[in-house]
């Protein structure tokens, strides 16, 4: 009965090929020329993606964390814009944020006298940073606020200043129970990132879509995209699985 | 008291503190003073605000009335205040609250090389003076969760030590315990009280209290209800309230 299920999303996808009922594999049979040329042309996007996502991911975390640490404060009135940023931020669909950003941000900077546009790539890299930077302040709040109160206070007592106490009590406590989920909003960016094809950027997903057009084989292009994201997600799986561990023994030794 | 005392230096002056919860008042008009080389001993039923006071000498808590002067700098908010005092106090806590993360040397070096500016090597040859003192030398490079419970308070004691405070401020420093463990970390203080240190000390210790301090606090509801020398506090007891206090903790 299990087994049946399975053929189920084969019947599906046979039912949606090109010629009802038939494969047409052949657009990314690598075994052809023409396969082949569609291939290399459809993982040239990793490039883009890769540097899209990590530069994307590493200004989020900054700018998360830069959000997150007057959200802590007892002060409301230091408190208050970090929460409205974090509420407002994580509302706006990533669509039009995209074209505020890539569309409208240089047009108010163009009316108040510097005159700038950014490329598709930088457009999309600003937009995913600012998107995800309301997740990421928010896990940084939720791992800080899971260290004990008396390791701030030890701190106090030994003298060390606000900032000292973050960066060498509390920040290295919180950083390993903050990986994983950072890991899991890493991997949200990286599936975020195929907006950046609207905007006209040469990614993974953009690549697809211009395939798709000339040779009218979704289904076939389309999982082969599935497959390029899924070895981006493997890597990065592994990649903060390794560094779990490494920080895990740090602590239990 | 002698006069030979409260002729000297002093250390902590507490006058009409008051401090509040939301609207919970957890400590009512309290006025304290405590000379250098003093060893005061403050008990009393929990949450009698005991803990609360501890933490307000070293601005752990905030009051709201009266003021508090240590070592002649009034706490009054301000950075600079807070700074000078916490320079001149160290605090031992029911939960030792050691750095996890760091091994028992960096615990004790991290404090003097950041606040102190000493180098490392400076500041290592001290850990290493003090964890002899609380006699632990060589578990210098395990981290703190490889220590019983009365290992982690005596590195977190020499913790404190390391900052050259000269004031000791211990908030229940054996409560988190077990009783075989309670002894090593009393002595490693009883040790330290005879040197000369300066302590406030909250405890239900009472032996370690008999022996150790200069002067008991009884505490309930959120004032002092008596103070006097230990041996006077002890055996005989002017308020009703400290007497059946001091009745059910000696009982056993």
């Amino acid at each position: 009965m299990k087994k049946l299920w399975l053929l189920a999303p084969l019947l599906l996808l046979m039912g949606c090929g090109g010629e009802p009922g038939t494969w047409g594999w052949y657009v990314i049979d690598p075994t052809t020329p023409a396969g082949a040329t569609n291939v290399r042309f459809l993982v040239g996007g990793f490039w883009a993606t890769i540097q899209l996502s990590v530069l994307a991911a590493v200004l989020s975390m900054a700018l998360g964390l830069l959000v997150a640490l007057p959200g802590l404060s007892s002060n409301w009135a230091v408190r208050l814009p970090s929460r409205i940023y974090i509420e407002f931020v994580r509302s706006i669909p990533l669509l039009p944020l995209l074209f505020w950003v890539f569309y409208g941000l240089p047009v108010i900077l163009r009316q108040m006298g510097y005159p700038v546009s950014f490329d598709p790539f930088w457009g999309a890299v600003i937009t995913l940073a600012i998107s995800d930077s309301a997740f990421t302040a928010e896990i940084y709040r939720a791992g800080i606020q899971s260290i004990p109160r008396g390791q701030t206070e030890a701190a106090q007592t030994i003298g060390l200043r606000y900032t000292q106490t973050m960066r060498y009590v509390v920040l290295p406590q919180a950083i390993r129970r903050i990986l994983p989920p950072l890991a899991n909003q890493f991997i949200y960016i990286v599936k975020m990132s195929a907006f950046a094809s609207v905007i006209g950027m040469q990614e993974l997903t953009r690549r697809a879509n211009e395939l798709v057009v000339t040779e009218y084989r979704p289904l076939e292009i389309y999982t082969l995209l599935v497959l390029e994201y899924l070895v981006l997600v493997l890597i990065i799986s592994f990649f903060v699985r390794w560094l779990e561990r490494k920080m895990g023994s740090d602590e239990r030794v | 008291m002698t006069d030979a005392i409260s002729a000297e230096e002093i250390a902590v002056e507490i006058s009409g503190l008051s401090k509040w919860f939301g609207t919970f008042q957890v400590l009512k008009d309290i006025s304290l003073t405590s000379h250098y080389g003093e060893k005061i001993v403050i008990c009393g039923p929990s949450g009698s605000g005991k803990s609360t006071l501890v933490r307000c000498i070293n601005r752990l808590e905030v009051h709201q009335q009266g003021s508090i002067r240590v070592g002649g700098v009034e706490i009054d908010g301000s950075r600079a205040a807070t700074e000078k005092i916490r320079a001149e106090i160290g605090m031992v806590f029911q939960q030792f609250n050691l750095f996890p993360h760091l091994s028992v040397l960096q615990n004790l070096t991290l404090g003097p090389m950041k606040t102190r500016g000493l180098t490392r090597k400076a500041a290592e040859e001290r850990a290493m003076h003090y964890l002899e003192r609380v006699r632990i030398p060589e578990q210098a490079q395990k981290r703190p969760a490889q220590l019983s419970g009365g290992q982690q308070q005596r590195v977190a004691i020499a913790r404190s030590l390391c900052m050259d405070a000269r004031i000791l401020l211990f908030d229940e420093p054996t409560s988190a315990l077990d009783p075989e463990m309670i002894a090593e970390v009393l002595d490693v203080i009883r040790d330290l009280a005879a040197d000369g240190m300066t302590m406030i000390v909250v405890t239900h210790e009472m032996g370690f209290a008999r022996s150790a301090a200069d002067r008991m606090v009884f505490m309930d509801g959120g004032e002092i209800v008596e103070t006097g020398p230990t041996g006077a506090f002890f055996d005989n007891p002017r308020s009703a309230r400290c007497q059946r206090f001091l009745d059910q903790i000696l009982r056993h």
